[in-house]
């Protein structure tokens, strides 16, 4: 046996011992990912039904960005956002959180002076907008806060994971049961 | 001319010296990432086992009227058991409604079970997971809010119930063979589904 003998051998056994290292390594990555994705679902379904949860008439008013039309008071509602315990929000996201519940709602006023409306002809693709919202077959430009009888929610998690960024996004569609209708 | 064949004592222990340092490291890394890998497996078992069980707290209560819950407690309490009844269905235009099943911790034996007919002569009683810890991570028996979540003292598996909903969270805890203790919590909130038609306890 050469010394050069001795070094193919070592060579061969470090490539060796260098795969099965990868692959532990990469199994370990996989149980990180996976449970991030665990944690994002839990966290956008407990969002999902704590909104089911909110009369469906107040929905808006306590999941919007108004803090003033809070139902207990301002500032007292969930609100827009939500904190996702066990996940990183992403760098420059909006309120430094990870959770983002979106409805079919646009700010016809400014960002000083917001007002809020819900409308059915917004291009949003995420809540399958337009559509009709208030059972009257015509998708139309008017303020549905007070009529809707469908109301499409998205409820987003972003976050910056082991592997860079990633986003959940969960999708309902939420309607009046026959006891809550006036 | 007179060649020599094989190693030199040189080469050889140049050689036997490579081999150790390399071994030594490749060794090294293999225990500290099988080391790892064997937490994090256990740490994955034990949530999973706490993510199994509270989706199935929240399967076997979604289908119940809110107004079957007990207790009907609210944050800052927290119960460790719940009982409900849910609907099977419409006989006749009326709704019916089973036979009152609950969720509860045995803190005793540190275990969450599901049992229908409770309390009576032919309760039965499956256990659905054991390893339940005495108290919710980060909470000790102090009567104050520990861990932040709005809660006092609260067990190993709590209920509270909001409007429709019950929120609910677990803490199962493991011993590793290093000597850690591993725990994993996780926290559900499903809302009643079948909230209309009125409820009626079962006679």
């Amino acid at each position: 046996m050469t010394l050069i003998e001795v070094t193919v051998a070592l060579v061969i056994f470090g490539v060796a011992a260098g795969m099965l290292l990868h692959v532990l390594t990469n199994s370990q990555m996989l149980r990180r990912l996976n449970r991030e994705q665990q944690i994002a679902a839990s966290a956008a379904q407990n969002m999902m039904e704590e909104i089911r949860n909110t009369p469906f008439r107040d929905i808006v008013r306590q999941h919007d960005r108004d803090p003033f039309n809070d139902l207990d008071g301002p500032g007292t509602a969930q609100g827009w956002s939500f904190q996702v315990d066990g996940l990183d929000a992403m760098v420059g996201s909006e309120g430094g959180v990870a959770g983002e519940i979106v409805l079919p709602l646009i700010n016809i006023g400014t960002d000083i002076l917001p007002v809020w409306q819900v409308r059915e002809d917004i291009g949003d693709e995420r809540l399958g907008l337009p559509r009709d919202l208030n059972g009257d077959i015509l998708v139309d430009s008017n303020d549905h806060s007070d009529d809707y009888s469908i109301l499409p929610v998205v409820v987003i998690v972003r976050w910056n994971g082991y592997k860079g960024e990633r986003t959940l996004r969960l999708f309902s569609s939420l309607t009046q049961i026959m006891e809550e209708a006036p | 001319m007179n060649r020599r064949s094989g190693l030199t004592l040189l080469e050889l222990s140049l050689a036997m010296g490579l081999l150790a340092v390399v071994s030594i490291q490749i060794v090294g890394a293999m225990n500290s990432a099988a080391k790892k890998t064997d937490a994090e497996i256990e740490r994955t078992h034990v949530e999973s086992q706490a993510r199994f069980v509270l989706r199935k707290i929240g399967f076997a209560i979604m289908g119940s009227h809110p107004d079957s819950l007990v207790p009907d407690t609210n944050s800052p309490l927290a119960t460790t058991s719940i009982r409900y009844q849910v609907s099977l269905g419409v006989t006749d235009g009326e709704m019916v409604w089973s036979e009152p099943e609950k969720v509860a911790l045995e803190e005793a034996v540190r275990q969450v079970y599901w049992s229908d007919n409770p309390d009576a002569d032919e309760e039965r009683r499956i256990v659905w997971t054991s390893l339940v810890a005495p108290y919710l991570e980060g909470e000790i028996p102090n009567g104050m809010d520990d861990n932040g979540n709005g809660l006092i003292d609260e067990k190993g598996l709590s209920f509270t119930i909001d409007r429709n909903a019950i929120r609910m969270s677990l803490t199962l805890e493991r011993r590793l063979d290093s000597g850690e203790l591993q725990q994993s919590t996780v926290t559900n909130t499903v809302t009643c589904r079948n909230t209309i038609g009125g409820w009626r306890e079962a006679e």
